[in-house]
C-alpha cells in the first residue's frame, strides 16, 4: 500500500514538472525532494532489525551557487519480533513473546555543499540539526507499553543528485547519512537512537 | 500553485504512513510475571495450606468461585509444585508456614487502575483468610502495578509464621500474574496450566531446601 502510493504520487508530481517550460541548470532557486528512507539501526538492543518504511521530505533553498539552505522532514518504523523467552526484572521474571517498535519523526534544517561533477551528476555534503519526536512501543499477548520522548538531532550526509537530463527540473536523489538523537528511554534501554540512513527519491527544482 | 501541491501531497504521505506492526504473530500463551520478596527467606517455612476453591472476580458479582472443574486442576497443579520444591501440604491453617491465594480475573473493567491486593476482600469472597479476618495483605514497595484488561490467574504466597500482629497484615512474599487474550474454557485452563509451569521454573527460588 506504502509503495503503491508512492508510484503513484511521483507520477503525479513528474507530470507536474515536466511540464514546465526549460530553464538552464543553474541557478535554481529551491528544489523539493520525496525519498524513500531506509535506516540500519546501530547500537539499538531495542530494535536492531533495519527499518525499510520510511519516507523523507526535503526542501532546499538556494542560497548562492553550490550552496542550500533548507529543511528535512521524515518518518520511519522499526519494528522486530522477539519469540517467548524470560526477563529478569527487579526481584521477579515476565516470561513473553514480543515486538517492539519505534517510530521516529526527526525534523530539521539543513546546509549543503555542492562539487561539479559535470551536467549530469551533482554531488553533495551537509548537515541537518534538529529534533526527534520517538514513540517506543512494546507489544505482548493482548497489552502494549509504550512511551514517547524527543531527542536533539545531528546528521552528517552525503550523496549526489543525477539529473538525466540537464536541462529539466528533474533529478534522481542518491542520499547516505549518520543520525544521532539524543532520546531516552530508561525502560526500554534506550540511550540515544543511532542510525545508518539511506535515501532513494527524486527532486524537482525550479 | 505547483509548490502548495507538492507540499500537501508530502503532507498526506507523511500522515498516512504511519503504521503499527502485524500482531497477528503473537503467541496467545499467557504472559508470566513472578516478583518475590527480597527479604523472605524461602528455606525457612516447611507446611503450606490451599484454598479449597480458586476464587473468581468478573463484572458480575454473582461469580465468585471459578468452576471447580477448572480450578480444581489448578489448585491441583500448584500442590505438585510445591511440593517438588519441599514444602509439605497440610489442610489444617493454624499449622501452615504458607497460605496460597488464587484468584482468576476475567474481563473486569478498570475504574481506578489495580494494584497488588486489590484483588482481595472481593465483595462475595468473604473477609477471611485462613484464620485471620480482617487483616490486609501487606506488599514490598517495589512490587508494580497491574492492569488487568483480559483475563488474569493470581497465585500468592503468604507468609502465617511470621505475622504482624500489631499492624494486623500478612506479608505476601511471592506473586505470580498470568494475564492474557481469553478463548475457549479448555485454551484458558491449558493456558493457565502451562503458566503456573513457567511461573515455577522462572522462581527457582521458592525452595525449602
Amino acid at each position: 500500500m506504502f509503495r503503491k502510493s508512492f508510484i503513484l504520487i511521483f507520477g503525479a508530481l513528474l507530470a507536474i514538472s515536466t511540464a514546465k517550460a526549460q530553464h538552464p541548470d543553474y541557478p535554481f532557486r529551491y528544489m523539493i525532494g520525496f525519498s524513500w528512507d531506509v535506516n540500519v539501526p546501530i547500537n539499538n538492543s531495542f530494535v536492531s532489525k533495519t527499518s525499510l518504511e520510511g519516507f523523507e521530505f526535503d526542501y532546499r533553498h538556494q542560497l548562492k551557487e553550490n550552496l542550500t539552505a533548507g529543511f528535512e522532514v521524515s518518518f520511519n518504523g522499526f519494528y522486530q519480533y522477539v519469540p517467548r523467552q524470560t526477563y529478569h526484572i527487579q526481584n521477579g521474571a515476565v516470561t513473553t513473546d514480543l515486538y517492539t517498535y519505534i517510530y521516529t519523526l526527526p525534523m530539521a534544517v539543513n546546509i549543503h555543499h555542492y562539487f561539479d561533477a559535470g551536467k549530469h551528476v551533482k554531488p553533495y555534503a551537509g548537515l541537518a540539526i534538529g529534533a526527534n519526536y520517538s514513540e517506543q512501543k512494546i507489544y505482548y499477548n493482548t497489552y502494549v507499553s509504550q512511551d514517547e520522548n524527543w531527542g536533539f538531532l545531528i546528521r552528517p550526509e552525503i550523496g549526489a543528485i543525477v539529473k538525466p537530463d540537464p536541462h529539466s527540473g528533474f533529478g534522481i536523489l542518491l542520499g547516505a547519512r549518520y543520525s544521532y538523537a539524543t532520546n531516552k528511554q530508561s525502560t526500554f534501554k534506550i540511550d540515544g537512537l543511532s542510525n545508518l540512513g539511506f535515501q532513494l527519491g527524486f527532486v524537482f527544482m525550479q | 500553485m505547483n509548490r502548495i501541491i507538492s507540499f500537501l501531497i508530502a503532507g498526506l504521505l507523511l500522515a498516512g504512513c504511519y503504521k503499527s506492526p502485524d500482531t497477528s504473530q503473537l503467541s496467545s500463551d499467557f504472559v508470566v510475571v513472578t516478583n518475590f520478596d527480597d527479604k523472605a527467606d524461602f528455606k525457612s517455612y516447611s507446611t503450606f495450606v490451599l484454598p479449597p476453591y480458586v476464587g473468581l472476580i468478573t463484572s458480575n458479582a454473582a461469580d465468585t468461585i471459578l468452576d471447580p472443574q477448572y480450578g480444581d486442576q489448578i489448585l491441583a497443579s500448584i500442590k505438585t509444585h510445591l511440593e517438588a520444591r519441599g514444602y509439605n501440604n497440610v489442610t489444617n491453617n493454624h499449622q501452615a508456614d504458607l497460605g496460597v491465594s488464587v484468584t482468576a480475573l476475567k474481563e473486569v473493567t478498570i475504574v481506578t487502575g489495580w494494584y497488588p491486593g486489590s484483588w482481595w476482600g472481593y465483595p462475595g469472597w468473604g473477609g477471611c483468610y485462613w484464620y485471620y479476618c480482617g487483616w490486609y495483605p501487606t506488599y514490598p514497595p517495589y512490587y508494580p502495578t497491574y492492569v488487568y484488561k483480559t483475563g488474569s490467574l493470581v497465585i500468592e504466597l503468604v507468609d502465617l509464621k511470621n505475622v504482624d500482629a500489631a499492624e494486623q497484615k500478612l506479608n505476601v512474599i511471592w506473586t505470580n500474574w498470568n494475564g492474557g487474550a481469553l478463548g475457549s474454557s479448555s485454551t484458558n485452563l491449558q493456558n493457565a496450566l502451562n503458566s503456573i509451569d513457567q511461573a515455577f521454573i522462572q522462581s527457582p527460588y521458592v525452595s525449602a531446601h
